[in-house]
């Protein structure tokens, strides 16, 4: 069976797929890759279908060794990798050959990179997914939520190489560095808040904290001086804006709880929370809001400029 | 009918959240779980996922499928069938069952029991009898995987969450906060306060229904003693999932 063998998962290595929907009424968070975006481009490079499993891996020092043929693609915050030492382009399929070794060796366009692999990773899907999520102890190779270790063995399918090598237009590479507004969808509680409140909220800048993760984002700023502090726990869609009592604002992402309990000013368009997992600690942020109606035109676009993309590239496999 | 008592407000670019807002939690919650089943018996092909809880039920939807006015549609239509049902169709479904769950009070030694006792002014046998004496509704699950969150817990043994938060709640351990009640499923930090534990296992991932208690199910605690824990505890790791 051909293998992909993590020599150093650096900084956090996890195995994610596009998450596990429909088990949130048991407790069960969804997951998923914290920026989905650069995630289903991974998967595209190599003419694999979007839900089949990556590796997620934050900042840079991750090396893996091919034992046998591959073609992988790597994509996200990854500026520069190497295979075998020597420099190899990005954003693009690699064709592996067996005893490979490549490694990223800088990684500062946002947080995150994500390794994909032409027919995906083999590994026991939990509750329909492979995708890990620490807290829950569910997904990943050994399927309890445990991160990638040094020596893990990944079994991999063996493929023929593609047709054509597979490559993303410039276009299509994200500036993780860029500081636009984050588009927000009012929603939930946001009738509960004061005009005043909402141009405050939408006229401060907030700095992405350094405990920020794959389940939130944290931010630390001016606080919100609220006059409600909590509600009945009810269900949290990621971008969920919460408000808590200490009135900084948290962002909720992939890993984030199913249920909570603190007053929503709605949830970030999911596009910008791709973007908002890939902010380094320290990052100045503000918010801007947009009605569902513009929110479902950004959508829309967005899609037809990836099936745009897309259909430039050799079909899937 | 009416909707006067439900209200739909948009959650995200993809999902919107109903409230059931009568003045009672218990109905609140089980019209939620009706509006739950008969929106995931359909199977829509658009709907990607439902998280009911205690009043409320979030809906998240396909975008390239249907928008939120189809959405809000669907579910105005499906609100005045379920307000036509008579009350006690509910107690024919699965979920008025009782379920029972054993527990060893006082127990393991790291608890609050003794504690809540001095707060409410009561000795500890008043406090367990008090918590174990009502049928309480499960209405909601979250937290972690199977962490039930039930109610109502008596306006006298009504404590506050701890003021920090214990990093290691042992798997199986019962506990209060507010008025309401919840057993950990498996290990992890918490802040409600411990009476005792349960030796069963509430979330087994490969078991074909994986958690024990889900939302809109009646619970009743049932006091046992350290003998019988144990003894429980041994059986429940050697039964097969």
């Amino acid at each position: 069976m051909a293998q992909l063998i993590i020599n150093d998962p650096g900084m956090l290595s996890l195995i994610v797929d596009m998450g596990r929907s429909g088990y949130q009424h048991l407790g069960i968070s969804e997951g998923g890759p914290a920026d989905n975006y650069c995630y289903q481009w991974a998967n595209r490079l190599v003419c694999n279908h979007v839900n089949e499993a990556c590796i997620e891996i934050v900042g840079q020092g991750f090396t893996c060794t091919a034992d046998s043929a591959c073609v992988i693609a790597i994509t996200g915050a990854v500026t520069e990798i190497t295979v075998n030492d020597a420099k190899h382009s990005i954003w693009q399929s690699i064709e592996l050959k067996s005893g490979d070794t490549v490694e990223i060796t800088r990684a500062d366009n946002g947080m995150r990179s994500y390794l994909a692999i032409q027919g995906g990773l083999l590994v026991e899907p939990v509750f329909g997914s492979k995708t890990t999520v620490m807290r829950d102890q569910l997904g990943g190779l050994y399927q309890n939520g445990v991160p990638l270790k040094p020596q893990d063995k990944i079994e991999i399918t063996e493929r023929l190489p593609l047709t054509h090598p597979q490559k993303a237009p410039p276009d299509a590479i994200p500036d993780h560095l860029s500081n636009m507004p984050i588009q927000v969808v009012e929603g939930y509680q946001q009738g509960q808040f004061t005009d005043a409140q909402k141009a405050l909220f939408y006229g401060r800048s907030y700095c992405v904290e350094a405990n920020s993760n794959r389940m939130a984002i944290r931010l630390s700023g001016d606080p919100l001086v609220m006059q409600t502090h909590s509600l009945i726990s009810e269900g949290i869609t990621k971008g969920a804006i919460q408000i808590p009592p200490d009135g900084l604002p948290i962002v909720m992402l992939s890993d984030r709880q199913t249920v909570g309990g603190y007053p929503k000013l709605g949830s970030v368009l999911s596009v910008d929370c791709d973007r908002l997992a890939q902010m380094a600690p320290g990052t100045i942020i503000g918010f801007m809001p947009i009605d569902i109606h513009q929110a479902h035109n950004i959508i829309t676009l967005h899609r037809r400029r990836l099936e745009t993309w897309y259909s430039a590239l050799s079909p899937l496999t | 009918m009416s909707h006067l008592d439900w209200s739909i407000e948009i959650a995200a670019e993809n999902a919107l959240i109903v409230y059931s807002t009568s003045d009672s939690l218990v109905h609140n919650n089980q019209r939620i779980m009706q509006l739950n089943d008969h929106l995931t018996l359909q199977q829509f092909p658009w709907l990607i996922s439902v998280i009911p809880a205690y009043q409320s039920l979030l809906v998240t939807y396909d975008i390239s499928q249907v928008d939120h006015y189809f959405v809000k549609d669907k579910i105005n239509k499906v609100i005045p069938l379920l307000e036509n049902k008579p009350e006690d169709l509910i107690d024919d479904n699965s979920r008025s069952k009782i379920i029972e769950l054993p527990v060893c009070y006082d127990y393991p030694k790291d608890n609050d029991l003794s504690r809540v006792a001095q707060y409410c002014g009561m000795t500890e046998a008043q406090v367990i009898d008090i918590h174990c004496n009502p049928v309480y509704q499960v209405f909601c699950l979250g937290f972690a995987p199977g962490f039930a969150y039930m109610g109502q817990v008596d306006e006298r043994i009504k404590v506050p969450r701890l003021s920090s938060v214990r990093k290691s709640v042992p798997k199986g351990a019962v506990a209060i906060a507010e008025r309401q009640t919840a057993i950990y499923p498996n290990t992890s930090p918490g802040g409600w306060n411990i009476l005792g534990l349960c030796p069963l296992t509430l979330f087994s991932p490969n078991a074909q229904s994986p958690c024990k208690v889900q939302t809109g199910d009646r619970v009743k605690f049932v006091p046992i003693e350290k003998a019988e824990y144990l003894q429980l505890e041994k059986q429940q790791s050697k039964e097969p999932l």
